[in-house]
């Protein structure tokens, strides 16, 4: 048993200027031996970053030193209620995997969610409406610019699930040409305060929700899906009620601005009918991706949809797939 | 194992600061947060906390609870088990008695970094009850509180099965990694926890769960204190919440139980006598149980962080009783 000299006192603690100092080489970021796929170490460290009064922390997935260093970051947000970790650890699996394809990867928890200081959410619902109307994308632009300065980094790719894409498109929109692209993860385009009675909901609003609910439930999933096709028929190519339309302005303007997008959707769920309809209302195309790596600078919208998943995809094969799949899209910037 | 810290935070409340680091042994780097107090008092905090969606939900009340404690003046140590988490490690290659070895480990280096003098209380919550109680039977540490006192295959059931019923409802059944038929198939097989125990892998809340993690998970039984243990300890049971609002107390065991009410004037003490009633007649080194009507924080629900003042209370209050009493001795 060794005691460290450090515990307890102060000495050594990273304040943020030391960080990383990658070595510049080439070295093959996936080695195959034997049949067997070994991939590079990635380190974990925790950073500790300050917007207003808070800490914020945040983890940050160091790439081997043997990987050619990389000026482009990933940052994920929280979800909402799950510590920065994720759901099922998803926002883990996705960090480890992205930083050994050479990429540094930061996940980041807001004021009063996981280890941040704050005032907790106490409910989902203050979470969503945070999402949406909060100040929590001037806390992402601000840790942002932070992360940037502390580790030399000039684009960032910053993402999240459910309510922390929301908070990244907004992020995005903040940060100008900082932004190289958007992680949505499953991304809450529903206006919160629909959700939460804040304001009437239309009739149109009432029916997309009975319609959703009915999909949702696996004894009328099919009846819903049928429903949904006539009802999308009558409404081709109008954006649907109920969507929060300054979230998915924002991210209409990202992708005209051509700031690619990586989607992740749970087939037939409500974000892959409700990203379908945006798309088509405001004409774009979400193209399909496999997990196979993608050389090219990506560009639009990449679309992976994985099927017997759910919202939080932590089910089926979503939690190897997507850490692959974004893995791949992330070096293609490269 | 040795500490390795990477940052620490001062907090805005109460001075008190936190610490991010690693734990590392010589196969694995499990990271923790330490919470240090301005003036530290002779009784350290080890939380050992749930694994999986259970740690996901109650790790924000674990992170208040902590700093509670810590501005009581608690040392409070707490960190993720293997392959959970911010700790390094595969989920896939864990075992309860795996994330117990460490919990030893853990616990030993904390002695040595803390002083032996600090006694060493053990907070376990669901899976970290379990292991905290193995620990405790074996002669670890000075004192314990459990939240929660499920065997592990008891817990490793439940987690399974509200997973199976929320894919159920939502059509996405966990199913066998090995089940090439239903691949692409909308509607998979349903795993049940008999399929796992009989040796399927399955996702279970995003995890994979191997045979063995479950085969593994029968050797490991909630051994509750022995009556006749000198050490204090606390059973907490959350009996979730209720329309009636009113405390309950319910004891194990046949003997007298309870905390002393002598030396109680604090009003953390005065807190815990609002929870276990006019029944404080007991030796308060005599082990006993308390349950109340508290949510239960590690199960799903509308709300993130539910109000556990009153919990935090209880166990804020019992920590300095055993203060109290090192120090009359």
């Amino acid at each position: 048993m060794r005691r460290s000299p450090n515990f307890l006192s102060q000495a050594n603690m990273q304040t943020g200027s030391h960080a990383t100092s990658h070595a510049v080489s080439h070295a093959p970021a996936i080695a195959v031996a034997h049949g067997v796929v070994r991939r590079p170490a990635v380190r974990r460290k925790f950073e500790v970053f300050s917007w207003r009064n808070e800490a914020i922390l945040a983890t940050h997935h160091v790439p081997d030193d043997r990987m050619r260093r990389s000026n482009l970051a990933l940052v994920l947000v929280n979800a909402g209620p799950a510590p920065r970790a994720g759901n099922s650890d998803l926002s883990t699996r996705i960090a480890d995997r992205v930083a050994q394809v050479g990429v540094p990867s930061f996940r980041l928890d807001f004021p009063g969610v996981g280890d941040s200081t704050g005032h907790s959410y106490k409910r989902l619902e203050e979470f969503r409406l945070a999402a949406q109307e909060d100040p929590l994308d001037d806390v992402l632009a601000d840790v942002v610019e932070q992360t940037c300065a502390r580790f030399g980094i000039e684009r960032v790719l910053v993402g999240g699930l459910c309510a922390g894409a929301v908070v990244s498109i907004r992020g995005a929109r903040r940060m100008g040409r900082r932004c190289a692209g958007l992680v949505l993860l499953e991304p809450d385009l529903l206006d919160a305060r629909l959700a939460v009675g804040g304001v009437p909901a239309g009739v149109r609003v009432s029916v997309e929700r009975v319609l959703r609910g009915l999909e949702r439930r696996r004894w009328t999933s099919s009846i819903g899906r049928l429903a949904r096709r006539f009802y999308e028929g009558l409404e081709h190519g109008r954006m649907p009620d109920g969507i929060s339309r300054d979230v998915v302005d924002a991210w209409i303007t990202l992708t005209e601005s051509r700031v690619p997008t990586f989607l992740a959707v749970a087939e037939g769920l409500t974000y892959d009918t409700l990203c379908a309809r945006v798309a088509v209302a405001s004409g774009f195309e979400l193209q399909p991706i496999g997990a196979r790596e993608n050389r090219t600078p990506p560009t639009g919208v990449s679309c992976l949809k994985l099927t017997g998943t759910n919202h939080l995809f932590t089910a089926g094969e979503a939690p190897d797939r997507i850490p692959d799949a974004l893995a791949a899209w992330s070096q293609s910037f490269a | 194992m040795h500490f390795e810290p990477h940052v620490a935070m001062a907090r805005p409340l109460g001075g008190v600061t936190e610490e991010f680091g690693h734990v590392v042994g010589d196969d694995i780097r499990l990271a923790y947060v330490h919470h240090r107090p301005v003036a530290s008092r002779d009784v350290c905090v080890v939380i050992l906390g749930p694994i999986g969606a259970e740690r996901e939900r109650a790790y924000r009340t674990i992170v208040e609870l902590a700093r509670s404690l810590a501005q009581r003046g608690y040392e409070v140590l707490r960190y993720d088990h293997r392959g959970i988490g911010e700790s390094d490690g595969d989920f896939e290659d864990a075992t309860i008695g795996l994330w117990a070895s460490d919990a030893r480990r853990v616990v030993e280096s904390v002695r040595a970094v803390f002083s032996s003098k600090r006694k060493t209380t053990f907070l376990g919550v669901r899976m970290g009850a379990l292991i905290a109680s193995e620990l405790f039977a074996d002669g670890f540490g000075d004192a314990a509180i459990f939240l929660g006192s499920g065997d592990g295959q008891t817990l490793l059931r439940d987690a399974s099965r509200r997973a199976l019923v929320a894919d159920s409802m939502h059509g996405n059944a966990a199913r066998s990694v090995d089940d090439d038929s239903s691949a692409n198939s909308p509607n998979r097989s349903v795993v049940g926890y008999s399929a796992i125990s009989a040796g399927r892998e399955a996702r279970v809340d995003g995890y994979l769960w191997r045979p063995r993690l479950v085969s593994e998970a029968a050797a490991h039984r909630f051994r509750k204190p022995d009556h006749g243990d000198v050490r204090p300890w606390l059973q907490v049971e959350l009996r979730g919440l209720a329309t009636n609002a009113r405390k309950t107390l319910a004891y194990t065991g046949s003997a007298p139980s309870g905390l002393a009410a002598s030396g109680s004037a604090s009003s953390g003490l005065a807190a815990l006598g609002s929870v276990i009633g006019s029944d404080r007649n007991g030796d308060p080194r005599t082990s006993h149980a308390i349950a109340l009507n508290a949510p239960k924080f590690w199960e799903s629900s509308p709300q993130l962080v539910p109000e556990n003042g009153e919990l935090f209370d209880a166990i804020g209050a019992w920590c300095e009783q055993i203060g109290l009493e090192e120090q009359a001795r």
